[in-house]
């Protein structure tokens, strides 16, 4: 049905264009007294064959009042327009263009499509003397009116043609990810991928294409559709940052897009998010999202839809971070400066990614100004920021210098308490990215991560970690249709704790795990209907998990090695993302992966049908270097399916089932720096995951309001629980502590957005429930007697409100709120004597709550003035976070004391903190 | 070395962040419970191999907001056991108290309790092999500025590496002194010099901490420099006079896990790190229900050393008394009640002490009796036999 309809289509096009010269006699009439512009646009676009291009929001409130019959158009607008700024222009193929101020000259220049019509060679070039003015950002209004014409008339094909190329911005070059460009009737469309390359098929004839992306202007371009061509674009920078919010862009996409559970952030809306310690903070950001939650104030770790921290696949510019956080939780790991934006897979997970069950957050940097040298840098109350970039080949190499440190250390040493002032806390993080525009087939980005963490009160034990992140990415782009891109990373993260202060037991401790993985993905748009998606990874992890040794001769610490781990993670995929028709659009994928485990290692065997303890142990197998130990592989399904209910509603369903071979081991309620990533083998099975999301999407006002409500529901196998007391660091013998659990997962997600006018922001509400269940034939291998239980970051309600009222262009204001149900914990059921001390007997687990988390943050944006041709442009931003001063609770505990018991709440933020943050570019 | 470090950890990231951001806080907090279990066995007491006595102490738990004493469980029958069937029943010494001694036991057997309860339920402990405790090498301690504190440690070490496992608990011993005194007493109606010291006291406590303490890392069985307790520095506990008996007792591994979750559970909790407390699982069982029981019946010997320390080995520092806000006051005797009035008007005041004027009485210094008797503080004017 489609096709045939695209097929008239088409062939109305044509017969349309062979009459594309304007009948010089064509005239209006009509009654347009006390009317509206659009309503005289409309009645004349239906009864002639004019069309009109302008801005609407500029002429919606042009009144039109007169009478006209049978006279020029030329006679109807200047009467409309009298006294006005507005000017018309008419072009031979009857398109009327409404500008501002200035003029526009519907005649080519001599020779201008010759010059340009030859296929994949269209670029935004325009002939200096083609605009009244020559202004960058006038030329950039002009060329949205300039028609491309895209292949050639005689090359015809049974396929709709398709168009491919880089959006970029005009005053970097830099590519823009995420980008929105589509045509609208029919709505046929696509976003740039992380080069900012797009490509899609669209029936022949004349488009507006419109590209619209995160604080950039909107843009269109005319184009008039043959065969395959090429359209590179450049958009310009909205120069007041906080002028327009992303989302704003994908508005649409949030109906029409085939993906769900998704969520998108740039750096914009994150720096407009009130944080505790001044500096933007991404992390934080994607916590005020639907779904989104964590265990408390001190931690980034988050947990997606009742999944576990360590059941997120985070990727910093494809490498993976372990530890997202600096100053043990209170910062993320991430440098605001430098990030350009963040997804969040929350469902329907593509089949590109695998390895983690919840979410994939994907954090991606930008690259290096490719035109001129610039920085950009600030100071909040901890930390200072400096980034730097520039060109290296000017329009071919860039490179991006980011360097952030906190000043922490020398606060310390300003305090007059001489064991404080010796005390040591600090950290800093470097990026680095060089960006290759080798040509236009070929890209080469190559990005670095490196961070250090320092810890130490007074002349106590010292405490140090790291992580260590390269990529290296290459784009190659083999046709319009096929693009493939190879990805080479290592991440390594470590840590290290030291202490010297008892020479007898003086050690020091590490721990690392690294990763090295190849990645190769690509895209092929094979019909207008299917694009296919298709690619293989491979990783092997190395583990070393905590060695102990002595530090100094005193020491009488034996040396304590655990034996390194070593496994290999291989999958294929292959996706289709078909659309069927209009309405309905299909995405469906597999991926296998395929796990090993790896010698050299010594495995214990246990006597089988009895629980794993020490006492069990029968004998311990040796295995040689690069000998299989234990092998698991399955398929891991992708599905989502969208259906267009209306022109702005639609519902989608998806399924995903992930495999994860590497855990995170950890018995504290949040990530502790000291927490231990352990691989598959043979006890310890992959996690696998199964989640079922059903969503409802709808925009109002004309796609000024999103709605969205979404259901899921999760089951995961081989959850990992642990006994009670259990040892996880240094434990050669972990799967003697180590439980075999099942979670559960369900909850409603609904999220009400708006992102366009002076007030804008997004309300959430979440109610998602996550269960444990641990059982086993064995009193010893069962918690909470075999039933389903709260997870520790169970928290039933949610609610989110984030909201930013601009004022003028340099003033802006947010407010959040935040409210959620506390989290689960175990309390005491009784107490008893013992030695004349009160003690605790506590509850099965996780029986009760601690009390409800609610929290209100205000921010003030000042925006320096906008003169574009400055030495440096500033911003300043006044926050206070908490404003109410709660004393949340971030956990509650009790302790005998002098041979009573007493109860006590640790708030973590319990008073508001006031913040004050500069930030500079130049 | 994660059980040392993290609550380490714990502490100092928490004070860290208050230096920082001013904005941490703990409250005392009391949050509603819907469900308690009060009545939960709860044996206390081991088998000390090295003098052949048992004391076993039975109670039940009681509901968190129960203000009064523990319930003891005061008629049952206890007996220790050994694997080869020799029965040792402990006399029942009321009150939840059970005890025997002069018991001759064989190292290498197996012991375990049997606890027979009025109600009829039977409770048995599992097996427990017999750990002999080597002797405790040196209690020291130093002054930690850092905290502002005295530490103790214990040291102590095992040359056969056999025992791996420690458990010590200490009783700490004080003298005070009141800020007057009396040298006077109120007898009969007469005002006479005072023949019983009650200025200076000597206050007696059990530590309320669990130490614990392990060697397993080490290549040798050696403890150095365990910490036992902390004690401010300008607590009165050294204003005058100090003692420390610590007392160490040799583990099981399973023992020593035991009594790590204890101490997990009431001691580490609540910092950002904290592990989570779990339900404790002893060695002691309900024979004939899934009913839980507290306790982990051992069998040890008992190996302790006392130390002192003296005001003089200290740092000159300001200590707390006790008795800041003592002051003392005259008593002119022309406005001495009438005699009849005395032992109303000595209800309220102390005398310390007569006050002439040449040779002429003309009053007493005189303060609040708890200014001025220090067992009003809980102490004993007794010296014990140990004190030196």
């Amino acid at each position: 049905m489609n096709c045939l309809r695209s097929f008239f289509f088409v062939h109305a096009l044509l017969v349309y264009c062979t009459s594309l010269a304007q009948d010089p006699g064509e005239v209006v009439s009509g009654d347009f007294t006390n009317s509206t512009f659009q309503r005289f646009v409309l009645s004349v676009e239906s009864k002639t064959s004019f069309h009109f291009y302008y801005d609407v929001a500029l002429l919606d409130t042009l009144k039109v009042d007169f009478i006209i019959n049978k006279k020029p158009l030329e006679e109807a607008l200047s009467k409309v327009f009298v006294n006005s700024d507005f000017h018309y222009a008419i072009d031979k193929q009857s398109r009327v263009y409404i500008t501002r101020d200035i003029e526009i000259q519907t005649e080519l220049p001599a020779g201008f499509f010759e010059y340009n019509s030859p296929m994949e060679n269209q670029n935004d070039f325009v002939s200096e003397n083609y605009f009244n003015s020559r202004q960058k950002e006038k030329s950039q209004a002009s060329i949205e009116e300039k028609l491309f014409v895209m292949g050639s008339k005689t090359v015809s094909g049974k396929n709709n043609p398709v168009i491919a190329g880089h959006i970029r911005n005009i005053e970097s070059g830099e590519a823009i990810v995420g980008a929105v460009i589509y045509v609208e009737n029919p709505w046929k469309g696509t976003a740039t991928d992380q080069f900012g390359f797009y490509s899609f098929s669209m029936p022949r004839g004349q488009h507006e294409l419109k590209i619209k992306s995160l604080g950039m202007k909107n843009t269109r371009r005319q184009v008039m559709v043959y065969s395959d061509g090429k359209l590179n674009i450049e958009m310009q920078e909205d120069v007041v940052p906080l002028r327009e919010v992303v989302i704003q862009s994908e508005r649409d996409v949030n109906v029409t897009g085939l993906q769900m559970g998704v969520e998108k952030l740039d750096i914009k809306t994150i720096k407009q998010i009130p944080s505790a310690l001044g500096e933007a903070d991404i992390l934080r950001s994607v916590l005020t999202l639907p779904g989104v939650q964590s265990v408390g104030e001190g931690t980034v770790g988050i947990n997606v839809r009742g999944g576990a921290t360590s059941q997120n696949l985070i990727l910093f510019n494809d490498a993976t971070i372990y530890n997202p956080s600096h100053l043990f939780g209170f910062f993320s790991a991430f440098n605001p400066d430098i990030l350009k934006n963040v997804e969040l897979y929350k469902s329907g997970i593509p089949a590109e990614y695998g390895g983690r069950l919840a979410s994939v957050l994907e954090v991606t940097t930008r690259d290096g100004n490719k035109k001129k040298f610039a920085g950009s840098g600030g100071i909040s109350p901890i930390t200072g920021r400096l980034t730097l970039e520039g060109p290296l080949i000017k329009e071919k190499i860039s490179f991006i210098l980011a360097g952030r440190s906190t000043y922490s250390d020398w606060l310390l040493s300003q305090i007059p308490n001489q064991n404080i002032s010796k005390s040591q806390a600090s950290f800093y993080d470097i990026n680095a990215g060089i960006a290759h525009e080798i040509n236009d087939k070929n890209s080469v980005r190559i990005s670095g991560y490196f961070s250090k963490d320092q810890f130490r009160l007074g002349n106590d034990t010292s405490y140090s970690y790291t992580n260590q992140n390269a990529s290296v990415k290459w784009k190659h782009i083999f046709s319009n249709k096929l693009y493939g891109v190879a990805t080479g990373g290592f991440s390594r993260y470590e840590y290290s704790i030291a202490s010297t202060k008892n020479p007898v037991n003086a050690f020091t401790l590490t721990y690392r795990i690294a990763q090295t993985n190849l990645k190769a993905d690509f895209n092929y748009f094979l019909t207008p209907q299917h694009t296919i998606n298709f690619g293989a990874s491979s990783i092997y992890y190395t583990l070393q998990p905590g060695s102990q040794i002595a530090n100094g001769p005193a020491s009488l610490i034996t040396p304590d090695i655990g034996q390194s781990e070593q496994g290999s993670e291989n999958a294929v995929y292959v996706s289709d993302r078909f659309e069927l028709n209009s309405r309905l659009s299909f995405n469906y994928g597999i991926r296998y992966s395929l796990y090993s485990f790896l010698g050299p290692k010594n495995v214990i065997n246990y006597v089988p049908g009895s629980p794993k303890e020490e006492s069990s142990a029968i004998d311990t197998i040796h295995y040689k270097s690069g000998k299989n130990i234990a092998t698991y592989q399955g398929p891991e399904y992708r599905f989502s399916a969208r259906y267009m209910l209306s022109g702005n509603a639609s519902l989608k369903i998806s399924y995903n089932r992930m495999r994860q071979y590497i855990q995170m081991l950890s018995n504290t309620t949040a990530i502790s720096p000291t927490d231990v990533w352990k691989l598959s083998d043979s006890y310890i099975k992959p996690q696998i995951g199964d989640q079922f999301s059903v969503g409802f999407y709808k925009n109002l006002k004309s796609n000024a309001l999103e709605a969205s409500a979404e259901v899921y529901y999760k089951s995961t196998q081989n959850f990992l629980d642990y006994k009670s007391g259990a040892t996880l660091l240094l434990n050669h013998h972990i799967e003697t502590d180590i439980l075999n659990a099942k979670g559960m997962a369900y909850g409603v997600e609904l999220l009400l957005k708006k992102m366009t006018g002076k007030l804008n922001g997004w309300l959430s509400y979440t109610y998602a429930r996550s269960l444990v269940q641990t059982k086993s034939p064995f009193a010893s291998e069962t918690i909470n007697d075999g039933k389903f239980y709260p997870s520790n970051y169970d928290k039933p309600h949610s609610i989110n409100v984030i909201s930013n009222y601009k004022f003028n262009r340099r003033f802006s204001i947010s407010l959040n709120y935040t409210y959620s149900s506390g989290r689960p914990i175990t309390l005491p059921l009784a107490k008893y004597e013992s030695d004349g001390v009160m003690r605790l007997f506590y509850s099965q687990r996780n029986q009760y709550r601690i009390p409800d988390y609610w929290r209100a943050d205000i921010s003030l944006n000042i925006e320096g003035n906008h003169r574009i041709r400055k030495l440096a442009h500033s911003s300043w931003t006044i926050a206070v976070y908490n404003i109410t001063g709660r004393r949340n609770a971030y956990s509650v505990y009790f302790v005998s004391q002098n041979g009573t018991i007493q109860g006590y709440k640790l708030s973590i933020f319990g008073n508001p903190i006031p913040t004050i943050t500069y930030n500079f570019r130049f | 070395m994660e059980r040392r470090t993290q609550p380490y950890l714990q502490r100092t990231l928490l004070y860290l962040v208050s230096i920082l951001f001013a904005g941490a806080c703990i409250e005392p907090y009391t949050p509603k419970l819907t469900k308690t279990d009060s009545n939960i066995l709860v044996v206390h007491g081991f088998l000390n191999v090295g003098d052949g006595s048992c004391k076993i102490q039975l109670s039940r738990s009681e509901d968190l907001n129960n203000n009064g004493s523990a319930a003891s469980v005061a008629d049952a029958q206890v007996s220790v056991k050994s694997d080869d069937g020799a029965n040792y029943p402990l006399h029942n010494y009321g009150s939840g108290s059970y005890a025997t001694s002069g018991l001759s036991l064989n190292q290498a057997k197996k012991y375990f309790l049997q606890i027979a309860a009025s109600d009829g339920q039977l409770y048995e402990s599992d097996q427990v092999p017999v750990k002999q405790t080597p002797p405790i090498d040196s209690v020291t301690w130093e002054v930690d500025s850092f905290h502002d504190g005295v530490n103790i440690y214990v040291n102590t070490h095992d040359p056969s590496n056999a025992t791996r496992y420690y458990l010590w608990d200490f009783v700490e011993t004080w003298r005070y002194a009141t800020p007057f005194q009396s040298t006077v007493e109120y007898e009969g109606t007469q005002i006479v010099a005072r023949k019983n010291d009650i200025a200076n006291c000597y206050t007696t406590a059990q530590g309320t901490k669990i130490v614990i303490g392990t060697s397993e890392k080490l290549s040798s069985d050696v403890i150095r420099q365990a910490l036992v307790t902390a004690i401010p520095q300008v607590s009165v506990k050294l204003r005058i006079r100090y003692s420390i008996l610590v007392r160490e007792y040799a583990l099981t591994k399973e023992a020593f896990d035991y009594w790590q979750s204890i101490k997990k559970n009431n001691e580490n909790l609540g910092t950002l790190f904290a592990p989570l407390p779990s339900q404790l699982t002893g060695n002691i069982h309900s024979v004939s229900s899934s009913k839980p029981v507290i306790g982990y019946f051992s069998a040890f010997s008992v190996s302790e050393k006392r130390i002192f320390i003296d005001r003089n080995q200290l740092p000159h520092i300001l200590r707390q008394t006790g008795y800041e806000t003592c002051e003392s006051d005259t008593l002119l005797v022309a406005y001495l009640p009438r005699p009849v009035d005395i032992p109303k008007f000595v209800r309220i005041w102390g005398l310390i002490t007569p006050l002439y004027s040449g040779p002429q009485l003309i009053g007493y210094l005189r303060a609040d009796w708890t200014c001025v008797d220090c067992t009003l503080r809980g102490g004993t004017t007794v010296k014990p036999d140990f004190w030196q």
